[in-house]
């Protein structure tokens, strides 16, 4: 009897999706994934109280005070041009996060759309944005950022867009998926049944069905995002310097990285931070939102 | 591909639903699976028709193409004397408020993130009847037509029993009062001890608002309870048409006999001294109909002829021609053979 009981309601729980508080709950279990969101929030007030933080200007030099070892003063030392370490990582991660925000925000509003259509409307549409697809993931991110820097020029907008594009063809697949999926559903049969037209049955029904698997692809495309900023500002076609990025810093590094180690220590953690910090946060929301997942 | 084609049952001016011959093929990598193969089906104003058979038997794709969720490959729907076989989706999108359906399974066809209110009032929301306070009271009201309280409208459909979920989506396809209403195995997902409950509303509602209504099932005792006539369908094609009582009392198909055979009688002693056809094999694929009769593989009376040429659905001369059947052996005064005695 009590068996049955307590068997019932994980049975009503599985079918349908969880109330907000439920799932605050479940993420709460989910001990990895709480850590990625407690330091992912660290992260993000980090770099919205940044000019708080830092308490040096992360651009101003001080020769007297070149290559300084991580002190009191500066407790994660000083760069070739004596510029506090600890306030250009702080500014650094801002830096990063922004990016990584602007990009996936842009893979989102050209993927998503994309998505959408390819899925709903099948046939020709699909085929169009299907080869649009494999024509950008044909493109290794490399040559697709230093064509677009060519082309653009080097900066921090045009890396964005490059991260961005190059985000675009996981984001479409991903709706495309979703749509295929629930558009079978008899959900959304009955939403034609009811008279609704196109826009009411992929906005009201299919993009709020996809919403669990696209908030998990936007949390894992950070830190590939974050990633992609820091190699193109370390190969020089992201954040101009004197602007703090953590890219542009470990570039810096290379030629101290013997003398003065720190200055590459300390960029580097915190994108290792970063990175694993919004890949926990995905990976647990993956679990908690995909039913199917066995990690339960 | 011999579909047989007959004229439809209610072709009269006051047919609701008149299907002509529908035909829906699908095209896949394994070959055309021809679901409906000339099916023609008319349902008067107010009238209860029961079509059953077994799964895959393609009921539910009948019921699809008949409120146009699915495009006819071949054949015509006509509802309230409109063609409504070739209309776009936005030219269909008016018409949709005379007709509606009830899913089978009320877990996947209420939207989990909705409200029951909203659920419910989406389809009054789409044709703007009605607004704001407005259509809160209609829900309210039509909550209350279906036996659920309307503090209830506030839910969720995960909150829901299964019954309450099937009385929700029955209140959604009434809510703009349609003259047909489709039910595709509307109990069958339910428990049984509900399953009643929700056949007694659809009934009350019926007799109440008197819309048309084309009830798929497999379930016997529901159809001879609700429906007025019956159709039986087997691999894509009606075998018989009948009035309800008529075609219980007097099955000619040799499948519609063992198809009542299969079904439990209520009493024990008539249970267990009545013949019971147990059929071979499975149902054929789709895919690849057999020649002739459909059901010749199966069929305990097959002879030569079915094997080689198709039946024709045909309206039999006895009991004032209201009664078809699709079958060689059955005459047409009306004399058929017994596949018990067999």
């Amino acid at each position: 009897m009590s068996a049955a009981a307590t068997a019932l309601p994980a049975a009503e729980e599985r079918g349908a999706p969880l109330a907000p508080l439920s799932r605050l709950r479940l993420l709460t279990r989910n001990k990895l994934a709480l850590t990625g969101a407690v330091a992912a929030a660290i992260l993000v007030l980090i770099a919205v109280f940044a000019p708080l933080i830092a308490p040096y200007d992360p651009a101003r030099p001080d020769f007297t005070a070149a290559l300084r070892e991580p002190g009191w003063a500066h407790w994660l030392g000083t760069d070739d041009l004596g510029r506090d370490q600890l306030s250009r990582v702080v500014y650094g991660v801002r830096a990063s996060l922004q990016i990584g925000l602007l990009a996936v925000a842009l893979a989102f509003a050209a993927g998503v759309p994309l998505g959408l259509i390819a899925g709903y409307y099948g046939r020709f549409a699909d085929s169009v944005v299907s080869r649009l697809t494999d024509t950008l993931l044909a493109f290794p991110f490399l040559v697709l950022a230093v064509g677009l820097a060519t082309i653009l020029g080097p900066s921090l907008l045009n890396a964005t867009i490059a991260v961005g594009v190059s985000q675009i063809p996981a984001v479409i697949r991903i709706t495309r998926a979703e749509t295929l999926r629930l558009k079978h559903l008899d959900y959304v049969a009955a939403a034609v049944a009811n008279g609704g037209g196109d826009g009411t049955v992929l906005f009201r029904h299919i993009l709020p069905g996809a919403l669990s698997a696209l908030t998990v692809q936007a949390t894992v495309g950070i830190p590939t995002a974050i990633i992609g900023e820091a190699l193109l500002s370390f190969l020089g076609l992201g954040v101009q310097p004197p602007s703090p990025s953590l890219g542009v810093m470990l570039s810096s590094a290379q030629a101290y990285i013997a003398a003065a180690p720190w200055m590459a220590v300390f960029p580097g953690l915190a994108i290792i931070a970063a990175t694993l910090a919004f890949n926990l946060l995905g990976d647990g929301l993956r679990d908690i939102l995909d039913p199917q997942g066995d990690s339960r | 591909m011999t579909a047989a084609v007959a004229p439809a049952e209610a072709s009269r001016d006051d047919a609701v639903l008149d299907i002509n011959g529908l035909v829906r093929h699908f095209t896949g990598p394994a070959g055309t699976v021809r679901a409906v193969d000339g099916v023609s089906l008319g349902i008067g104003r107010g009238e209860i028709v029961g079509l059953v058979g077994e799964s895959g038997s393609g009921k539910s794709t009948v019921g699809r193409c008949a409120v146009r969720l699915d495009r006819p490959t071949a054949g015509q729907v006509t509802i309230n004397g409109r063609d409504v076989t070739r209309l776009s989706k936005r030219a269909l999108r008016p018409l949709r408020k005379d007709f509606h359906l009830v899913f089978q399974d009320p877990s996947s066809s209420l939207d989990p993130r909705m409200t029951v209110g909203a659920i419910v009032g989406q389809p009054l929301r789409l044709h703007r009847l009605a607004s704001g306070d407005a259509l809160r009271d209609r829900v309210a009201a039509l909550l209350a037509q279906v036996g659920l309280r309307p503090e209830l409208a506030r839910r969720r459909p995960h909150e829901l029993s299964g019954g309450q979920r099937q009385r929700v989506s029955i209140a959604r396809a009434l809510s703009v009062d349609p003259q047909l209403l489709v039910a595709d195995e509307p109990t069958s997902a339910l428990d049984v001890s509900v399953q009643a409950s929700v056949l007694n509303l659809l009934a009350d509602l019926q007799r109440e608002r008197r819309f048309g209504c084309l009830f798929i099932t497999h379930d016997l005792a529901a159809v001879e309870y609700l429906a007025d006539r019956i159709a039986v369908m087997h691999l894509g094609q009606l075998v018989e048409q009948a009035p309800a009582a008529e075609l219980f009392a007097d099955p000619k198909h040799p499948y519609t006999q063992a198809l009542l055979s299969a079904a439990p009688v209520p009493d024990p002693a008539a249970q267990r001294s009545r013949a019971r056809i147990v059929l071979s094999g499975e149902l054929p694929s789709p895919l690849d109909p057999p020649s002739g009769c459909r059901f010749h593989t199966r069929c305990p009376l097959a002879v030569d002829r079915c094997r080689a040429e198709p039946p024709v659905l045909r309206r039999l001369a006895e009991g004032g021609g209201r009664r078809q059947v699709s079958c060689h052996l059955v005459a047409d005064d009306g004399t058929a053979p017994d596949a018990a005695t067999i």
